[in-house]
């Protein structure tokens, strides 16, 4: 993700604040705020956010979009529910489950403020 | 009409899917939309598609508990476009009435027509998609009593990949009345007989 230009500071603050932001461009706003009705709300996700979205992205992009949707949201609902140790470091290094083990301690780490990781 | 509008059959390029719309019809199963859609994007859609087949009917747990399984997510992620088509496909490949696999999967823990793994693994696909998070160790261990480890992984990555594309489609709000290739096919198969 750093290769793309996104850091810390932008994942842990700008995201969650990403309507306001001025790190994004209205078509990741767009995205964001599909997926974040997606995941809380799919009842919500009918006509009028397609419309929304579509005037952002193309049909193709928003096909490409739902593709990349669906393996996600598929493989972060199960993963979550095992007890596996993130795959990076806190500086972005790819480590074993064991080093993983060690850093984050007795409670696999989630995605966080940080507070997961062990003495911090 | 769906919220993301599917190509039409004539603009299908692509081998791959065209031959996964024409197995469709051959078996007179409603889906050619989702692929005419998928057709958008082709690479992706082509290993969307794989995925899903290599998912749903590859792998050693018994067809018949991942029927169950699939047709749960579909009822309950609310998508009228595979749901009722699943329905009816799933109850003619096991001779029973549609109404008896709604009230298997609705009344599992209740049904002595379903065996203990069938209903652990309703229960499982149920909690994963009400709230995943209440899945925890205990909840692991009994699956574990019943299934091997390589079998939970199989059922977890069912239940993920399908969640997620239920969840999806029932957002496009596509019904089969949209899936004017296999509508048509069906149509005219009835009338040859």
């Amino acid at each position: 993700m750093k290769q793309q230009g996104l850091t810390e500071e932008v994942l842990n603050s700008s995201i969650a604040d990403y309507e306001h932001s001025e790190r994004f461009h209205e078509r990741e706003r767009a995205v964001l705020r599909f997926v974040d009705l997606l995941n809380e709300r799919p009842e919500e996700a009918r006509a009028q956010a397609y419309e929304k979205l579509r005037a952002s992205l193309s049909e193709e992009e928003i096909v490409e979009l739902l593709i990349y949707l669906v393996l996600n949201l598929g493989m972060h609902i199960v993963m979550s529910t095992i007890d596996i140790y993130p795959m990076f470091d806190p500086a972005g290094n790819l480590v074993s489950q064991e080093e993983s083990r060690l850093i984050y301690g007795a409670v696999p780490g989630a995605i966080s403020d940080g507070s997961a990781v062990k003495g911090v | 009409m769906p919220n993301v509008e599917a190509l039409p059959p004539e603009a299908v390029r692509d081998p791959k899917l065209k031959a996964a719309i024409a197995d469709l019809e051959r078996r007179q199963m409603p889906g050619s939309w989702f692929v005419r859609l998928l057709a958008r994007t082709p690479e992706h859609g082509k290993a969307l598609l794989e995925m899903l087949h290599v998912v749903n009917e590859g792998g050693r747990l018994p067809a018949r508990l991942k029927s169950l399984v699939l047709f749960l997510l579909a009822k309950m992620a609310g998508d009228a476009y595979f749901g009722d088509g699943l329905r009816a496909h799933i109850a003619r490949s096991y001779g029973i009435s549609g109404s008896h696999l709604d009230s298997l999967v609705t009344d599992y823990d209740e049904s002595s027509d379903l065996d203990e793994r069938e209903r652990l693994a309703l229960r499982y696909a149920e909690q994963m998609f009400l709230d995943s998070k209440k899945i925890d160790d205990d909840f692991y261990g009994e699956l574990k009593r019943v299934f091997s480890q390589p079998e939970i992984m199989e059922l977890a990555t069912i239940v993920g990949v399908n969640y997620a594309v239920y969840l999806l489609v029932s957002t496009l709000e596509a019904t089969v009345a949209d899936d004017q290739v296999g509508a048509s096919a069906r149509l005219g198969s009835r009338r040859k007989t």
